[in-house]
């Protein structure tokens, strides 16, 4: 009979993935008071998105990745279902990829997430526009996408971490 | 055990089912909540305050370790400039005690000559002060999360100011938390005042950290330097509240350098002047 806080530990570790995002949506939301922020402040969670599609998907499923982007567009303030939208297609299409990219090395993982990711920024660019009624400047998004593409080796690290715990937590269970 | 079987059976089939058209049946669920948005739906809105009730305490947790690293970045670089800190804080004390004596002598020739027309004063602002937990300035949207909601008397289309200027509006509030919309959301539009002239114009925000001025009439009576104000004229901010100055002039637009700086801003007043203009009848179709 298993006990009730090894029930609760096994959602835990379950639900860590969608955590992890969480944190890193709160994290993009954080007011850091760094200068040109306005411009550059990308949404973390893409990375972390894009990662467990590729690394891990039976961890993080296609239904995580759109309550993960509802939960980011009620943060954002962007149009309610456009980060839900991006992050369930990017989850969908980098796990049907991942065949090609799970065994190649890491700057080949890179160049397929700045790949993505500009996918994403365009899409969320146009849902933007859609609901506002016009287009905004391109050049924030795509500042913002440079630096997105940028921090891919910090966040991909610590989904790299969670997920190597997540291998040892289940080889103790 | 049949039963089991089956269930496990049915588990399968949905599996495989979710596995082919679960994207489909999530883009298009997607799609039709940015459609309810594109409409104003109450319903978005109802979803956005209940997501915001249920984040604000996770918000707050995390903010704390953050908050302590950025107070002691903040601590280390202000001790290298101590000593011209405190010259120019010398100096500043000396300017506001004597704007102090001009105060307190206009205050009081004010309320003479008040009392000598019978002068009837306007009710007073409610106003609350709130800190910001939460700043979603992105290429994609800027608004704020502040730490006030109704419970504090906050309303939807208050007034949030910061240093004497305006920042933008509250578009939602939850209990102990509402969002405000800022002047440089590409969803912002107010109309202003220019310069001495008083030319009428729309305020547009395009997600950058400079709005737009549009719609004005005449160009060459726009110069650079030139104060931007509300006109008060959709009746949701009262006339004359600051925003900024004219930066750039071009054919049809001009931007604007807003004079609240967001980098340095932590706390903002919330204001309720009592009235809703437009938004009364926004709010009457989207009910």
């Amino acid at each position: 009979m298993e006990g009730l806080w090894a029930k609760i530990g096994k959602g835990f570790w379950f639900v860590s993935p969608l955590l992890l995002v969480m944190l890193l949506e709160l994290l993009s939301f954080y007011p850091f008071h760094l200068p040109n922020m306005a411009v550059i402040r990308p949404c973390f969670a893409l990375v972390a998105v894009y990662y467990f599609a590729v690394y891990a998907p039976w961890r993080f499923g296609m239904i995580m990745a759109f309550a993960a982007g509802l939960l980011a567009d009620s943060l954002f303030m962007v149009p309610f279902g456009s980060y839900a939208l991006v992050f369930a297609l990017l989850f969908k299409v980098a796990e049907a990829l991942r065949r090609f990219l799970v065994d190649k090395p890491f700057y080949i993982v890179w160049i397929g997430f700045g790949v993505f990711a500009l996918a994403a920024n365009l899409l969320m660019w146009f849902a933007v526009a859609f609901v506002a009624g016009r287009f905004t400047a391109f050049l924030p998004m795509l500042v913002s996408y440079s630096v997105l593409v940028a921090i891919y080796p910090f966040v991909s690290f610590l989904c790299f971490l969670l997920l190597k715990l997540l291998l040892k937590v289940n080889r103790y269970e | 055990m049949k039963q089991a079987g089956g269930i496990k059976h049915l588990s399968r089939k949905f599996r495989a089912w979710l596995e082919r058209f679960g994207v489909v049946f999530l883009a298009l669920f997607a799609l039709i909540l940015i459609a309810l948005e594109k409409m104003d739906s109450p319903i978005i809105n109802g979803m956005r305050v209940a997501f915001l009730e249920v984040m604000l305490p996770v918000t707050n947790t995390l903010a704390v370790p953050v908050r302590w690293v950025s107070k002691r970045v903040d601590i280390i670089s202000e001790y290298f400039s101590l000593i011209d800190e405190n010259e120019k804080l010398l100096l500043e004390n000396q300017k506001l005690k004597q704007e102090r004596e001009n105060i307190l002598f206009l205050i009081q020739e004010n309320q003479q000559l008040a009392k000598m027309l019978n002068y009837k004063y306007p009710p007073a602002i409610k106003s609350v002060t709130a800190k910001i937990v939460a700043d979603s300035e992105s290429a994609f949207a800027q608004s704020l999360i502040v730490l006030a909601g109704s419970a504090s008397g906050v309303e939807k289309g208050d007034v949030v100011m910061a240093n004497g200027a305006l920042m933008g509006r509250v578009i939602n509030v939850a209990s102990d938390a509402a969002q405000v919309l800022l002047l440089n959301d590409v969803n912002s539009r107010i109309p202003v005042f220019v310069g001495k002239d008083r030319q009428r114009a729309i305020l547009v925000g395009d997600n950058t950290e400079a709005p737009v001025l549009i719609l004005f009439l005449q160009k060459d009576k726009i110069a650079v330097g030139d104060e931007i104000t509300t006109s008060g004229d959709a009746g949701v901010f009262p006339s004359g509240l600051v925003i900024g100055t004219v930066d750039k002039v071009a054919d049809d637009e001009a931007k604007v350098t807003l004079l609240v700086d967001r980098d340095k801003v932590d706390y903002v007043k919330i204001l309720n002047f009592g009235q809703r203009g437009i938004l009364q009848s926004t709010d009457k179709w989207t009910k």
